[in-house]
């Protein structure tokens, strides 16, 4: 059997701070294979877009410290990779959606050369992107990589794309400037995408215009997804396969259907009834109380004990292991087995 | 009196376009003929997408902004035609709480300096005393889930959720009967979005508020409000009661906003493994 596309065994990551050193990846263990669309979820300082930083390696290195794990690609560990190595491989096989799509284009230069750019930086490393042999001219290169540019604009779905290119940033709305952001992360066919966070700064139409097209992107491009989000309900609609973080772990994960449909993890149940549904009615939206963790002195066993209304002892002994409660769903909780009995109680 | 707690009759609101280097701009009409009544006690949804104008019309309810034709009653009071005094006054009445927390309070102010400043603005209207003053901080950080602890930090040693529930104090303090929310909940992680919108479900019953609220959220405002009202371009393109709409919408744009909102809905997929399975 070939190796998964992307395999993150037992990350640690630290950070160092004026007040200490934070754990902020405990062990983090997540499997994505080709045309799989994982969901990291997870409330603000979960440590879910560093996950999605360290697969790109843009995390800089201090004051973020690895201090156990591996980051396989395709069996290649990312960690052991030199800096050079490493940025042959963004663009062309990781690509990077990230939030705020204001921020992520350079305004000075026109969305057509910034395409280019990153078509080129790929066609060194593929020859195949651009289409055209390495032999060719400067010239020639750049004709094929802004012809390509085009192409990939108006697969995006932005109308009248040839003529665009020539126009600058501003003159894009915020959906369509996520859409040239995807355009940008596509144009080198990676073979896994990281997206986070890709519609938390737009309306809801737009939101799902986008999704809808990361989803229909995966089969054609062959390639896996990390979908950053902390929307439950982005989540139940675009991925195959769910990760739930919390403080630095990941508490549950497994197919969509299996997690969202059965949860087994108090800190997943407890997420997904602070959710307002067609059914809750007024005044019984069941919050969370207490709130994340310090990370620089992290509660003793299970992160989530203190706020967990099934807490036992036991709980703050040890980190609970992950334990299989059903096909590729795993919960790390060590009253998974009778969650089902305690919730009805 | 009767039971109308706002009404807005017919307001538009045109920004002239602006003469730059470039040439001129095209004017704005940021809202059309909006026409709505928010009645005593309910809470009120304004729903749309970014540009929609419920900005620009929440800024016009203040008085923030002026509307270019029609006209705006806050319980009878017509905004426009109120002298200073007058507006102030009416202003002890109606409080915003905004979006962004983080934001919103002036990182200098102790929370107790945030929470009496609308009282001494408005000392002509209450006419409290200092120790009168202290008693009703207290009093109101209590009401929003804090204690008196916590009355002398500052805004940096609070978490999101908490500075929330500081700019709701805040816009209790002058005790109004009219509260607008402007996304209240939207830079907050859900489990504390859980928590701010069950204080403003137990404000309104303690305190029998007005809630007009603002969000682009359909999942919150179904939550939290009696009645909505969707705003697209500056027009209003439906309004009535939150069941109807969410349950029948009748116009295009609320069948594209109710589809396109994303739902923990359980997908069609392999059959679910149970327990121990």
């Amino acid at each position: 059997m070939t190796a998964p596309l992307l395999s993150i065994r037992d990350l640690h990551l630290r950070m160092s701070s004026f007040d200490g050193r934070a754990h902020v990846l405990n062990g983090i263990n997540l499997t994505v294979n080709r045309r799989e669309i994982w969901g990291l979820v997870g409330e603000s300082g979960c440590g879910k877009s560093l996950t999605g930083l360290s697969v790109s390696r843009l995390q800089p290195t201090p004051p973020a410290h690895y201090t156990a794990g591996e980051i396989l690609l395709e069996g290649q560990d990312l960690l052991k990779l030199s800096p050079a190595q490493m940025q042959r491989l963004r663009g062309k096989r990781i690509g990077m959606i990230f939030q705020d799509p204001t921020t992520n284009l350079n305004p000075a230069f026109r969305i057509g050369e910034q395409l280019v750019d990153v078509a080129l930086a790929a066609a060194e490393h593929d020859a195949s992107v651009i289409g055209c042999p390495p032999s060719a001219g400067r010239r020639e290169r750049r004709r094929a990589a802004r012809k390509l540019a085009g192409e990939m604009l108006a697969h995006v779905g932005i109308p009248n794309a040839l003529a665009r290119l020539d126009d600058y940033p501003h003159q894009f709305s915020g959906g369509m400037r996520q859409r040239v952001l995807i355009a940008m992360a596509l144009i080198g066919r990676p073979d896994l995408l990281i997206a986070d966070e890709p519609t938390t700064a737009l309306d809801v139409s737009v939101q799902a215009q986008i999704l809808k097209l990361i989803k229909s992107s995966v089969d054609e491009y062959d390639m896996g997804v990390v979908l950053i989000t902390h929307n439950l309900g982005v989540v139940a609609q675009t991925c195959s396969h769910v990760a739930v973080m919390y403080a630095g772990n990941i508490v549950e994960s497994g197919p969509v259907a299996a997690v969202i449909g059965n949860p087994v993890h108090p800190y997943t149940r407890a997420l997904m009834s602070a959710i307002p549904t067609r059914e809750t009615k007024r005044g019984e939206l069941r919050g969370l109380a207490g709130s994340v963790p310090n990370l620089i002195t992290p509660p003793p066993g299970c992160r989530f004990a203190p706020r967990c209304q099934f807490a036992l002892p036991a709980c703050t002994a040890a980190m609970p292991a992950s334990v299989p409660v059903g096909n590729d769903h795993s919960a790390a909780c060590i009253r998974v087995a009778e969650m089902e009995a305690l919730v009805h109680e | 009196m009767s039971d109308i707690m706002l009404e807005i009759d017919n307001v538009s609101k045109i920004y002239p376009g602006r003469r730059g280097i470039f040439g001129k701009s095209a004017e704005v009409n940021a809202l059309k003929n909006v026409s709505l009544k928010v009645r005593k006690g309910e809470s009120f949804g304004l729903v749309g997408e970014s540009g929609s104008g419920k900005t620009t019309l929440t800024r016009s309810i203040l008085h923030l902004e002026t509307p270019t034709s029609g006209s705006i009653r806050v319980q009878g009071q017509d905004l426009g035609k109120l002298s200073d005094a007058e507006l102030r006054r009416l202003r002890a009445r109606v409080q915003i709480v905004f979006q962004d927390p983080y934001a919103s309070l002036n990182p200098r102010m102790s929370v107790y300096d945030i929470i009496t400043e609308p009282l001494v603005i408005h000392h002509e209207t209450l006419g409290l005393t200092g120790q009168q003053r202290s008693d009703r901080a207290a009093e109101l950080l209590s009401l929003v889930g804090m204690g008196p602890q916590h009355l002398h930090r500052y805004p940096h040693e609070f978490s999101g959720g908490q500075r929330q529930r500081i700019c709701i104090a805040r816009a209790l303090a002058s005790g109004p009967e009219l509260l607008l929310l402007d996304e209240p909940t939207s830079a907050l992680d859900v489990s504390v979005q859980a928590q701010v919108l069950n204080l403003l479900c137990e404000l309104q019953d303690r305190l029998g508020l007005t809630y007009f609220f603002i969000s682009h959220d359909l999942a919150v405002v179904r939550y939290l409000c009696d009645r909505v009202a969707l705003i697209n371009r500056g027009e209003i393109v439906e309004q009535g009661d939150c069941a109807d709409i969410f349950d029948a919408p009748k116009s295009e744009y609320a069948r594209m906003l109710i589809g396109a909102m994303p739902e923990v809905k359980v997908p069609a997929g392999p059959a679910n493994g149970g327990i121990g399975a």
